[in-house]
């Protein structure tokens, strides 16, 4: 059933990818062959073997509970999150929010996951940014406060 | 009374000498549009940290790399987001004001940045293989003006980059009405377009001078003309400029910096004076002879005057194409 | 004998003191750059030239140096790839296939000997073919242009059967959905922006390392927190350390094909190491695999792209040292050292710095020595990472890579990405999709479109360019070959069946 799924979701994204290939029209200097014959030539290659992944065999998938679906998504919103805020409370404190929040998924001790977190979260800093010389925030929060 | 003035004057130039002194720059970021290796990155890691050898900045620069549409991403980050930092230096070159004037940058203008200096810069060369049919300039327009299709120009850019642009100058001083009708290939280097014409299946390589350097040396690319005002030294010191030859290109990719709008006019007076300093130290110097880069320089007022007159040029060549 | 003799003048040259030093420092500092996802040798080279610089380090050395970080980089990316499904690189996903399924089979010791071992028979392969080959393979670089490109790039997509395992469809889509992700960006024939939907972040392509990193490590980690439900448990069963005789022996012809192969396609400008490692792995399915058993944890599979992709690295000095033309973004940095310091490489550089450029080749063998005999004792302890709870291994694997990517491109939207990247790999893997696919369609699907239109830009629109060299006909022929083999083998694997039937 899940291939069928995908294969739906595939045929949709290649018309669609198709579609929006055609407007690929130069309007000034131009090569021969032009912006938009590769992706409809991608189209095209895709189309007919989402028909074949359709009909063709299917092998019924192991799909992950309901309650792991749950712990995924949430592992996931931690790392979206971290994105949001990295800029914000800098990378430090971003670092080890995912180290306790994931900890936690784990069932280790909170205050194991506070200090794993801390050191874990200065080490990459160092690694980072002292012995790399790569920039890394240190958040626009603590530089309002000075 | 005339105490009292002069005691005045004497406050004034106090008061003035202070407010010039309360600008100092600290824990100053360079933001390099490109990859670490990049050019941009080369102008924040080994040009910026000159200022702080000469003491014109406290402390080390630390280098930011913030890759993305060719400048385009650290453009709109700096527009959007550093209004009035006076801490912040941002790598640019002739590549940030062609991709202004093909207005690629999110409708930002050229004036919503402050430009701030050029420091040094590559001349634009128009090379051949040895064994091409074309020996001189002027062969090549000859050639150009007869047949503009008739030869394959190759480059280390996107179409409407800045190797594309050398070209479309050149063929335009050539005296070519239908610029769209000149062949280019864009390459994602110089190194790969070199590579072409050594195997003979491209015929004119419009890149920059320190692409070009090693094969000149071994002689297996051979340089028509510089694209520069006067003519450089070295390998290249018997290559005509174009404009020796008649023909008015001047290709000089530079590299410099710019920074936010909002900073004041002191803090920009600083920091160009800063770059003014920079440019005529011997540590400087020594670093751009290295690279291959020409001496350039332009600083601050004469920078941003600069920059907008070759984006407002540029954008008249790209509407000639219909770019 | 000239070239023995230059060799052991080079080795006078490489064996004092300061050199070993820098070749030590270079491999190892290499190895940890390498083993840090998203971060590459290039990183590593831009940040040191200008300490280098400023210190007054002999050009040789700094050479040694760049050169060591370079080839240490591939090494140590092997490292995370195995032990935690990192490849960092798209050079190191070929590796993943087969070695993060022995880690997870309790055989991380033997996969990561075997990749240091290979790592040193292709990198020293290449350093023979580097000695007696380099001027004659910078004419065959020259040679190789946009038509050829296009075909070799051909044959390689005809590969891809080999990294499907038995989802052949499965694994046409995956390349489908890679050669999507490759049309992103602005087209360089055209200066058209495609897919980008107006936002800037897309304007230059997708970022390999972004794609990478999060199809295989983030969805890495979303498949370890959902099996480990609040068990705080570790892989413990380890093994043992060492590759067996019997193993080293069957991996032995593989690793010096693959070492050939690897060091050809690396002379390539811009073909380089990602290539080099899949056709070895598909090369060697093919023509060893009989019992199926690629995919699963097969050591041979680790051998063969670990030593392609080493010896790609070395190959991939010869068109920067002997052309004067870089073929990636690291050699494109050393070349700029090398330019600063008024040594000019290109077709005269062995001729003129003939004795920095023969104590480079026996810096190599040395740096190659010397990551064997630092890589093979530390074995033991790089496999003792599974012991680490997983409540810190897995936060810790996705921080250094959050970290690595924000580090290089300061980019909120890549951060992102890459997360929505981990929740697609997630789902790829639970609906049985093969990963490996779609990065090797990312890699290869901008090179084959852009070398066509510039084949055909060139040739003013003639599309008899595509068959006009001997070296694009010999090209046609492998794509020929390659196509119809695995046609072939099915038909006479049918016959044999018949025949079996009937006795």
């Amino acid at each position: 059933m899940s291939d069928r799924i995908v294969a739906v979701m595939l045929l949709v994204l290649a018309l669609l990818f198709g579609l929006q290939a055609w407007a690929y029209v130069p309007i000034g200097f131009t090569d021969h062959l032009g912006a938009r014959v590769f992706p409809l030539a991608v189209a095209l290659f895709m189309l007919p073997l989402t028909l074949v992944l359709f009909f063709g065999r299917h092998v019924a998938g192991v799909w992950p509970s309901a309650r792991a679906w749950r712990v995924v998504f949430l592992a996931l919103s931690v790392l979206v999150v971290y994105a949001l805020v990295i800029e914000y409370v800098g990378f430090i404190i971003a670092t080890m929010g995912v180290f306790i929040v994931y900890g936690i998924l784990y069932g280790a001790r909170w205050w194991k996951t506070v200090i794993t977190g801390i050191i874990a979260a200065i080490v990459l800093y160092a690694l980072f940014v002292l012995a790399l010389d790569m920039y890394l925030p240190l958040g626009s929060l603590f530089e309002e406060l000075f | 009374m005339k105490y009292f003035k002069v005691l005045a004057l004497v406050c004034a130039f106090l008061f003035i000498q202070q407010s010039a002194m309360a600008f100092e720059p600290r824990n100053v970021l360079c933001i390099a549009p490109s990859d670490p290796g990049g050019g941009w990155d080369f102008t924040c890691r080994n040009m910026a940290p000159i200022l702080s050898d000469l003491d014109l900045v406290k402390g080390r620069i630390r280098t930011q790399n913030m890759p993305g549409a060719g400048g385009g991403v650290a453009y709109a980050h700096v527009v959007g987001q550093q209004k009035g930092n006076a801490n912040l230096l941002v790598a640019a070159s002739t590549a940030t004001t062609t991709r202004l004037a093909q207005k690629m940058f999110m409708g930002f203008g050229a004036d919503d940045v402050r430009w701030l200096a050029a420091l040094g810069a590559d001349y634009g060369i128009v090379a051949v293989s040895p064994k091409s049919r074309f020996q001189t300039l002027d062969d090549l327009v000859a050639a150009l003006k007869e047949n503009p299709a008739g030869m394959s120009f190759v480059g280390g850019s996107a179409v409407g980059g800045w190797d594309h642009l050398k070209m479309l100058m050149l063929a335009d001083a050539a005296g070519v009405q239908d610029l769209k009708s000149v062949r280019y290939t864009s390459f994602s280097s110089g190194g790969p377009a070199i590579i072409e014409i050594m195997g003979g299946r491209a015929d004119v390589f419009t890149g920059d001078v320190s692409e070009t350097l090693t094969q000149l040396e071994a002689g297996s690319l051979k340089v028509l003309a510089v694209l520069g005002d006067d003519r450089l030294g070295g390998v290249l010191a018997d290559v005509p400029t174009a404009k020796e030859l008649g023909y008015d290109v001047i290709g000089a990719n530079w590299r410099g910096f710019y920074i936010p709008v909002g900073v004041s006019d002191e803090q920009y007076a600083y920091w160009s004076d800063a770059m003014k300093k920079l440019v005529v130290s011997e540590k400087f110097k020594i670093l751009r002879e290295q690279n291959g880069l020409a001496a350039f320089e332009r600083t601050g007022a004469e920078m941003d005057e600069f920059v907008l007159n070759q984006v407002k040029s540029l954008e008249k060549l790209f509407a000639r194409m219909g770019q | 004998m000239d070239a023995f003799h230059s060799l052991m003048q080079g080795f006078s040259g490489a064996l004092i003191p300061i050199n070993l030093l820098v070749v030590f420092l270079g491999v190892t500092a290499g190895t940890v750059i390498g083993m840090l996802p998203g971060i590459g040798p290039i990183n590593g080279i831009a940040i040191l030239i200008p300490i280098t610089f400023a210190l007054g380090i002999d050009p040789t050395s700094m050479l040694i140096l760049f050169a060591g970080i370079y080839y240490g980089a591939q090494y140590g990316n092997s490292i995370s790839t195995i032990l935690l499904n990192v490849p960092g690189t798209p050079s190191s996903v070929a590796t993943a296939l087969d070695g993060h399924p022995m880690a997870k089979s309790g055989r991380a010791g033997p996969a990561l000997a075997i990749s240091a071992i290979a790592s040193f028979i292709g990198g020293t392969v290449a350093i023979i073919g580097l000695m007696f080959l380099a001027p004659v393979l910078s004419k065959w670089a020259i040679r190789f242009g946009p038509a050829e490109y296009f075909v070799l790039i051909l044959f390689t997509f005809t590969m891809l059967s080999a990294l499907s395992g038995k989802q052949f469809i499965k694994g046409l889509l995956a390349t489908g959905i890679g050669l999507m992700l490759a049309t992103i960006g602005i087209d360089g024939g055209t200066g058209i922006p495609r897919y980008t939907f107006g936002h800037l972040a897309f304007y230059d392509g997708l970022d390999f390392a972004v794609v990478t990193i999060g199809l295989f490590a983030i969805s890495e980690v979303f498949l370890l927190i959902e099996q480990t439900q609040g068990v705080g448990d570790v892989n413990t069963r380890l093994g043992r350390v060492m590759v067996t005789a019997k193993e080293f022996v069957s991996c032995w012809w593989g690793m010096i094909r693959s070492a050939v192969v690897g060091f050809f396609i690396g002379v390539l400008p811009g073909a380089g190491a990602t290539i080099a490692s899949f056709m070895a792995y598909a090369t060697e399915q093919r023509l060893t695999d009989k019992e199926g058993t690629f995919g699963t944890g097969d050591i041979r599979a680790v051998a063969a792209p670990e030593s392609a992709n080493n010896a790609a690295v070395s190959g991939a000095l010869i068109p920067m040292l002997t052309l004067g033309v870089p073929g990636s973004g690291t050699t494109a940095v050393i070349l700029g050292a090398l330019l600063a310091l008024n040594l000019n490489p290109g077709p005269l550089f062995i001729v003129q710095h003939g004795d920095m450029f023969w104590t480079l080749i026996a810096s190599m063998y040395i740096g190659n020595v010397m990551l064997l005999v630092l890589n093979l004792p530390l074995v033991g302890l790089f496999v003792k990472v599974l012991l680490i709870p997983r409540y810190i291994l897995v936060p810790g694997v996705a921080m250094i890579s959050y970290g690595a990517i924000y580090a290089a491109s300061s980019s909120i939207t890549d951060l992102m990405l890459m997360t929505g990247f981990g929740l697609l790999g997630y789902l790829m893997r639970k609906t049985d999709f093969p990963l490996a696919p779609v990065i090797l369609a990312l890699v290869l699907g901008p090179m084959m479109e852009t070398s066509l239109r510039r084949a055909l830009s060139l040739s003013n629109g003639d599309w008899g360019v595509l068959f006009a060299s001997p070296l694009v006909l010999v090209l046609w022929g492998l794509v020929a070959v390659s196509a119809f083999v695995p046609l072939f083998r099915t038909l006479r694997r049918a016959r044999r069946y018949n025949d079996s039937e009937q006795h």
